[in-house]
């Protein structure tokens, strides 16, 4: 499985980012309307797709980054934004946005309320599992976190239960994932979030290696833990919140592209991160063209799809693990 | 007589047959006629709470498609007589509407007058109809609704929009499209490329053509480009399946066919 | 090399460590004893400064611990915790590069010269032919050499080791024994280990430490400290300590049925 492990990094990336090309010329030429490509670019459908092919492509590689990320911190693959909470924590903030009309910041008001609901939720689910001679346990964590996720999806319902019919359609429909972007800035304020986060996540990716290890490990090994945790869960959450604001609930992406990457490149962050922005661009893309195309031209809810490739991968990993620990 | 309306539709129907004094309860929906404002509200999202309505003690409730056939059952056993316009969850065409409004004059002793009533939609809609009997298919503006945007959707084949577009004059583009209100990829409109876009939830009217123009992809399809958004006729007259439905026909009539004299 | 002067720590309200006061000296091998919760990791936190004291203080070279900057501190004192569980499947020659990191600044790579440390880390270690295998898919006793390999390419002058055979079985326990006092003979690697066997800790460590709820109950050679009344005063049970005939170190011999009380020691409850 593991058989680019030992091949050079631009070997690897070169090969991702081929994956990535295909994906973005199959999404380029797949789509609802059956016409000749003369047409697709003098009608302007070209730009249509090429901003949903580049949304899908933000979200997906922030989503992924965000799942290592957190995988790295927890040291635990079964960690990623939408099991922990994190992206019910965004929802919810997204969502007393719309639902109360709040549009104090402008453009960047949904996306910073999705980002301040993410980095609540994460703050709150650590301080809810620290112990009191302050060390978080792993399993304590991720059972508050998917305990958050429960309590913070009742109260996304309830925000839709409230919300005036005219915003109900939308909330709704965000709440199952939707790609379709209307609007060049929020992909632009999406995409910086995104690259920035990419960035900070690729220049310390040595650091998230040892931060995998554990926290006093990592702290042996001469690394500044307080700062480092604090550094990347600001990075994760920016991502979730900014990936949430533009395309609503996404699930599962963060945990199956991260898994399947480690598979293939192996765990060191100085190749997994850059890999793993590549590839869940590259699978939400082409997750978005099977919910653009397959019941065309009626679209299905991209979180669907996602979740239900994800799902039996989530349920497959759990069987795995358990199977490792009677070894 | 004590009458509970489920449905906004319903409530415009009732007050039609001139049973304004005896709805006894409404949802917070029913908006028209103005007098419908001061009925209690029942109901506002989702399912109407039972309690509610049985203190009310309601001798005949009238929905338009119940979320939860049960509730039906406890409201006949406190002796209410249930009725349901249309079980399926939604009106299909004009013909449908018709049958509602004979149902209820039916179940109200109302015969008479929602006979007269159908005769006289059906005459206004007969009349519109002979401004078109010498239109040719092409000659009828094609026309995209968008009930919702982010994500889009639109009315398909098997909706009273469906129905009304034809009855105005227009062609739904979504025709082709099976099932209600489906939500679709917005790259099929731009491929679609309608002469006219009627958008259903403007915050404002004439908001729309400015939003609608700025949509990535969306400026060259024909009716951005001339500027034919329709998002100023009152939602109600168009999507709401009552009496002032066929006011919505007249008034989209008049905009897709602006030089047709009228009758 | 190291100074532990009047040390107090614990957590929070919860003392564990008190007056607690020795040195360890370049290329000794100290060996830390005592029952369970005695406070022997605690010791070992403190004496990384992972742990603020409450009092007292922990000096490296004459400078207090927590002054110094932590890239540097870590490449003075390398640390092996208790069972160490490694979730994802880093490779050995990973782990070991990974214990370059105190000598890299922020945005470098590792150069040759760190692989070379790393590999000869490894060599150290007797790990160098797993360099490419996954650390999950290690059994025990490899998994805990390559962790060592991953301390000496910190290339520092004290090791801590917490029950580093821990788990392990009788081979595993001597290999993992003879490869650290080979270090600190050869390398004259300053080692404090915590130790559960009392016979595997008098014959490997040149000096031990034998803590009692959080203090120091002994100190000296194996020879000083593990004498039947110590022994009985810190465990509160009855051994008797020999000299084994080979190395000349002591040798607690236990007997099974009577917790080490001794015969005329059994009183019945009545």
């Amino acid at each position: 499985m593991t058989f680019l492990r030992h091949k050079s990094r631009p070997y690897i990336f070169a090969l991702f980012a081929l994956a990535l090309a295909a994906a973005c010329l199959i999404s380029l030429l797949s789509g609802a309307a059956h016409l000749p490509w003369s047409e697709i670019w003098s009608k302007g459908i070209f730009w249509l797709r090429l901003a949903r092919t580049s949304i899908a492509a933000v979200a997906g590689a922030g989503l992924s980054v965000a799942g290592v990320v957190f995988q790295s911190l927890l040291r635990n693959p079964l960690a990623e934004p939408y099991v922990l909470g994190v992206t019910a924590g965004a929802g919810v903030g997204a969502a007393l946005a719309i639902v109360l009309g709040i549009t104090a910041a402008g453009l960047w008001t949904v996306p910073g309320m999705a980002f301040a609901g993410a980095l609540a939720t994460i703050v709150l689910a650590r301080a809810l599992a620290r112990t009191p001679s302050g060390s978080v346990p792993v399993e304590t964590l991720l059972l508050a976190g998917v305990t958050l996720s429960a309590v913070l999806n009742s109260l996304l319902m309830f925000l839709v239960s409230i919300a005036p019919s005219d915003k109900l359609h939308g909330v709704v429909w965000w709440l199952l994932g939707n790609l379709q972007i209307t609007d060049w800035r929020l992909l632009e304020i999406a995409a910086a979030v995104v690259f920035a986060g990419l960035a900070v996540c690729i220049v310390f990716a040595r650091d998230l290696n040892l931060m995998a290890l554990g926290e006093e490990p990592a702290a042996h090994l001469g690394l500044d833990v307080e700062r480092s945790r604090r550094t990347f869960l600001l990075v994760a959450s920016l991502m979730t919140g900014a990936t949430v604001a533009t395309s609503g609930l996404i699930g599962f992406v963060g945990l199956i592209v991260p898994h399947a990457v480690r598979m293939l490149v192996g765990p060191d962050h100085r190749r997994l991160v850059p890999a793993t922005a590549l590839a869940g661009a590259t699978f939400l893309i082409l997750a978005d063209c099977l919910a653009r195309t397959l019941l065309a031209p009626i679209e299905i809810p991209i979180g669907v799809v996602t979740a239900l490739a994800g799902g039996p991968l989530f349920l497959m990993l759990l069987r795995r693990r358990k199977a490792e620990a009677w070894r | 007589m004590r009458i509970i309306s489920l449905a906004p539709n319903v409530t415009e129907i009732l007050f039609a047959l001139g049973l304004g004094d005896s709805i006894v309860g409404v949802t917070d929906r029913c908006n028209y006629p103005s007098a419908a404002a001061r009925i209690e509200r029942v109901s506002g999202f989702g399912t109407p709470n039972v309690e509610t309505l049985l203190s009310l003690s309601p001798t005949l409730v009238v929905a338009s498609g119940l979320a939860r056939p049960e509730l039906a059952d406890v409201l006949r056993q406190s002796g209410a007589r249930v009725l349901d316009v249309q079980p399926s969850g939604f009106i299909s065409d004009f013909p449908a509407m018709f049958e509602a409004v004979r149902q209820i004059g039916a179940a109200t002793g109302r015969g008479d007058e929602a006979a007269k009533l159908i005769a006289t939609m059906q005459g206004e809609l007969n009349a519109i109809a002979s401004r078109f009997t010498h239109l040719e298919e092409p000659q009828r503006p094609r026309v995209f609704v968008e009930i919702e945007d982010s994500p889009l959707m639109t009315s398909g084949a098997g909706s009273f929009i469906d129905d009304l577009i034809h009855r105005g004059g227009g062609r739904n583009v979504a025709h082709e499209i099976e099932g209600g209100y489906p939500r679709i990829d917005p790259e099929k409109v731009v491929a679609w490329n309608p002469d006219v876009i009627i958008v259903a939830h403007a915050d404002r009217p004439g908001e729309a053509v400015e939003r609608l123009t700025k949509r990535i992809g969306w400026a060259e399809i024909a009716a951005v480009r001339n500027r034919r958004i329709i998002d100023d006729i009152d939602a109600d007259l168009l999507f709401r399946p009552g009496p002032r439905l066929v006011e919505g026909v007249k008034a989209l009539a008049e905009r897709l066919h602006p030089s047709l004299p009228t009758p | 090399m190291l100074t532990i002067e009047n040390l107090q720590a614990g957590y929070g309200e919860k003392l564990v460590l008190q007056d607690v006061t020795f040195q360890v000296s370049s290329g000794e091998l100290l060996g830390v004893l005592g029952p369970n919760g005695c406070g022997k990791t605690t010791l070992l936190r403190a004496l990384r400064g992972t742990l603020l004291p409450q009092r007292g203080r922990v000096r490296l070279n004459d400078c207090d611990i927590h002054a110094i900057d932590k890239q540097s501190l870590a490449r003075s004192v390398a640390y092996l915790p208790q069972d160490l569980a490694i979730e994802l499947d880093f490779t050995v020659r990973e782990l070991a590069l990974m214990g370059r990191s105190p000598h890299l600044s922020r945005f470098a790579r590792e150069s040759a010269v760190d692989r070379q440390v790393a590999d000869e880390a490894m060599r150290l270690a007797d790990v160098l032919h797993l360099a490419d295998c996954a650390a999950t898919a290690l059994s025990g006793g490899e998994r805990q050499r390559a962790l060592i390999a991953m301390c000496l390419a910190q290339q520092p002058r004290i090791l801590l080791l917490d029950e580093p055979t821990n788990h392990l079985d009788l081979g595993h326990q001597l290999s993992i024994l003879d490869l650290i006092a080979e270090l600190n003979r050869e390398k004259h690697l300053a080692v404090v280990a915590v130790f559960h066997d009392l016979n595997l800790a008098a014959e490997y460590c040149t000096r031990l430490v034998l803590l009692d709820a959080g203090r120091i109950a002994a100190i000296g050679t194996p020879q000083e400290v593990l004498t039947e009344e110590t022994i009985h005063r810190v465990y509160g049970v009855r051994v008797k300590v020999e000299r084994n005939a080979l190395s000349q170190k002591p040798h607690i011999v236990l007997t099974a049925g009577n917790e080490g009380r001794g015969l005329a020691a059994v009183v019945l409850p009545r």
